[in-house]
């Protein structure tokens, strides 16, 4: 199958999650899609669990509480919208590992253009955000005070704005020379 | 403001793409008419300077800090139309290729925190800015952060309301507007204060190097 | 002074950067470690400042572990931030104060020491950054901000220099000035460069990084740097056709691009 056709599988998938109600159902995709995904399964699975810990864990709680206190607790809601998160997350993960997005998105050659240049760059931002933390980290013997952590957030701001505007005129003129705008 | 796949349901995601798909077509032929050479590339590089923005963590009053939003700074500088595609597109992204999730989320986010946020930022600025810019400039990235607050706290509050079993039991987020708005909200009126303080600075170095709108 | 100890390092979700490496540094050691582009020298420098941690091995500070955890202690927190200091390959990255006089003044005042006002001018008068104290760091040139990144560094008067690519941005002159004030200085220092004449005249001791990692050599500066097979594993040195005098032949050389 295309990578067209696993991104419109998977939003079928992912719709599909969401009209079904049965905690028995959802488990079974789940175990299923655990299956089908070979051997990263395991590797997958503990990305989507980190990722969703947080803030299940507080909305779990939060309606433990709530539901108890107001009287209608259900623990089938507490299995399935655990459940649903789960499996939708992770198919998410999966479908990330998996396919290769831009050309997923090969719908409009515009959006894979874009999608190209912006990831080229996202890294270099990534590897700039990076540096800056650990030499905040490198040049701070003590805990940092607030006034220090703002000056910190304004620099990297700025950094980027300056890469931004740098990448932007350049990737122009890259494209220009390499003729991609003529007609 | 990142909500996990599962507790939208389709009922609300699936109108908003709609939704979301209009604003997009609306924002894209904006841009056309003033297409050059630069649009892509700009777009391209816009989107990684949101992302970016994104990963620095702003120092919030009490102590803690949240990542930057940078929907204001994005949309004061280049424009509404651009801010929202580019923090879209970042959505986009981030929902298919970090596997970071969120595709049922993406057109509330996209909606509430590129458009809404990006276009109050500007009408604070357009109608702030006479009297102080700087104050202008704090009050529109403040309002970035709360009124898109605002509009995901509704939308999680409505769900127990709009999909549940026919004994009442909710389907997916299970608590009332009564409890989203203020726990959502109330943090984010701190949160904007940050955020605020961030923006006015970078906006002022984008000012001086004129790169501004 | 500071030992690695069969450390492994590798960044998560991607292949190991250091297997086992083992390394020793002692007091008043000038070292220069050469290796190619990603060969993992930027990641050793950060290991060694105690930023990122090994998934193995042990690190030691004059004899105290140095981990994640120890690191959180404030005692040694302060004392090892001072001694071991490091000057990244972008150094745009370090700077974050409203001036270059705070900038320079944020080590030193954070640590309490003395004498802040007087440590600012000294550096900033050697790295001749006078004229620059009041200006916005985000607004100087990639070498005037390396020179500043420079200053705060020795404005802490640390025991252990590490510099990664320091030759990156600098103008020649500068380049001069820091190989000079390194060699004559009895600090500690480690410096990585794939720079082969900046490593000749600064480093007593070499060791030559292989692409995995790996150290392919540990010793004199003058033998790493005259022997072309080594250089040619390391990726510093390579075989191409060219002329000399009218004849064409292939041979290998290293050559200096100044960046």
């Amino acid at each position: 199958m295309s990578a067209r056709g696993w991104l419109l599988a998977y939003l079928a998938a992912v719709v599909a999650a969401t009209l079904i109600h049965e905690p028995l159902v959802l488990a079974t995709a789940l175990a299923l899609a655990l299956s089908a995904a070979g051997r990263d399964r395991w590797r997958l699975l503990r990305r989507t669990l980190v990722a969703i810990l947080a803030f299940n864990i507080t909305v779990s709680l939060g309606y433990v509480v709530v539901a108890v206190w107001r009287g209608d607790f259900s623990a089938g809601y507490l299995l399935l919208v655990n459940l649903r998160v789960l499996l939708l997350v992770f198919l998410g993960m999966w479908f990330a590992a998996r396919i290769d997005v831009v050309a997923a998105l090969g719908v409009s050659p515009t959006l894979t253009l874009v999608a190209t240049l912006t990831l080229g760059q996202l890294r270099a931002f990534e590897r700039i955000v990076s540096d800056f933390t650990l030499a905040f980290a490198s040049r701070n013997p003590a805990p940092p005070r607030t006034l220090d952590r703002a000056h910190h957030a304004a620099a990297q701001g700025i950094a980027l704005m300056d890469k931004t505007m740098a990448a932007a005129t350049e990737s122009a003129m890259a494209m220009k020379s390499r003729g991609a705008f003529d007609a | 403001m990142h909500i996990p796949d599962g507790f939208l349901s389709p009922q609300t995601y699936l109108p908003a793409y709609a939704v979301a798909a209009g604003a997009w077509t609306w924002a894209a032929r904006g841009l056309r008419d003033r297409l050059d050479e630069t649009t892509v590339p700009r777009l391209a590089m816009l989107t990684a300077l949101a992302y970016g923005l994104g990963l620095v963590m702003v120092p919030v009053p009490g102590g803690t800090s949240g990542h930057m939003l940078g929907i204001a700074l994005l949309a004061l500088t280049f424009g509404v139309r651009l801010a929202f595609l580019a923090y879209s597109l970042v959505l986009l992204l981030q929902a298919l290729l970090f596997g970071a999730g969120g595709i049922t989320a993406l057109p509330i986010n996209a909606l509430a925190m590129g458009l809404v946020g990006a276009t109050a930022a500007a009408a604070a600025k357009g109608l702030l800015a006479r009297i102080n810019e700087m104050a202008a400039i704090a009050v529109a990235a403040w309002l970035s952060v709360v009124l898109p607050a605002a509009i995901v706290a509704l939308v999680l509050g409505i769900q127990p309301a709009i999909a549940h079993q026919p004994d009442g039991t909710p389907l997916f987020f299970p608590f009332g507007i009564d409890i989203t708005l203020p726990a959502v909200l109330i943090p984010h009126l701190i949160i904007g204060i940050g955020e605020a303080a961030l923006t006015v600075v970078i906006w002022r170095y984008a000012n001086s190097r004129g790169w501004c709108k | 002074m500071l030992e690695l100890d069969n450390i492994s390092f590798g960044w998560p979700d991607g292949p190991p950067v250091l297997s086992r490496f083992s390394l020793k540094i002692t007091a008043g050691e000038k070292v220069v470690l050469l290796g190619a582009n990603g060969c993992g020298k930027s990641t050793l420098l950060k290991v060694m400042n105690g930023l990122i941690f090994p998934g193995g091995g042990e690190i030691r500070w004059r004899n105290e572990a140095l981990t994640q955890e120890s690191l959180k202690g404030r005692e040694l927190a302060r004392r090892f931030r001072q001694a071991c200091v490091l000057l990244f390959q972008h150094p745009e990255a370090m700077l974050f104060n409203p001036t270059v006089r705070e900038e320079i003044a944020y080590g030193p005042r954070r640590l309490g020491l003395a004498g802040v006002d007087e440590r600012v001018c000294r550096w900033a008068d050697e790295l001749a950054l006078t004229p620059l104290l009041d200006k916005a760091p985000f607004v100087l040139s990639g070498g005037e901000k390396q020179k500043v990144a420079l200053a705060c560094l020795l404005a802490l008067d640390p025991e252990l220099l590490l510099l990664d690519e320091p030759a990156a941005s600098l103008d020649p002159a500068t380049v001069g000035w820091l190989v000079d004030t390194l060699v004559q200085s009895d600090r500690t220092v480690v410096v990585s460069t794939h720079n082969l004449s900046m490593a000749a005249e600064l480093g007593a001791r070499c060791i030559v990084l292989g692409r995995a990692g790996e150290i392919l050599f540990d010793g004199p500066a003058r033998m790493a740097l005259t022997g072309m097979s080594l250089l040619e594993n390391a990726g510093l040195a390579h075989r191409h056709r060219h002329r000399h005098g009218g004849a064409e032949h292939i041979h290998v050389h290293g050559h200096d691009w100044e960046p």
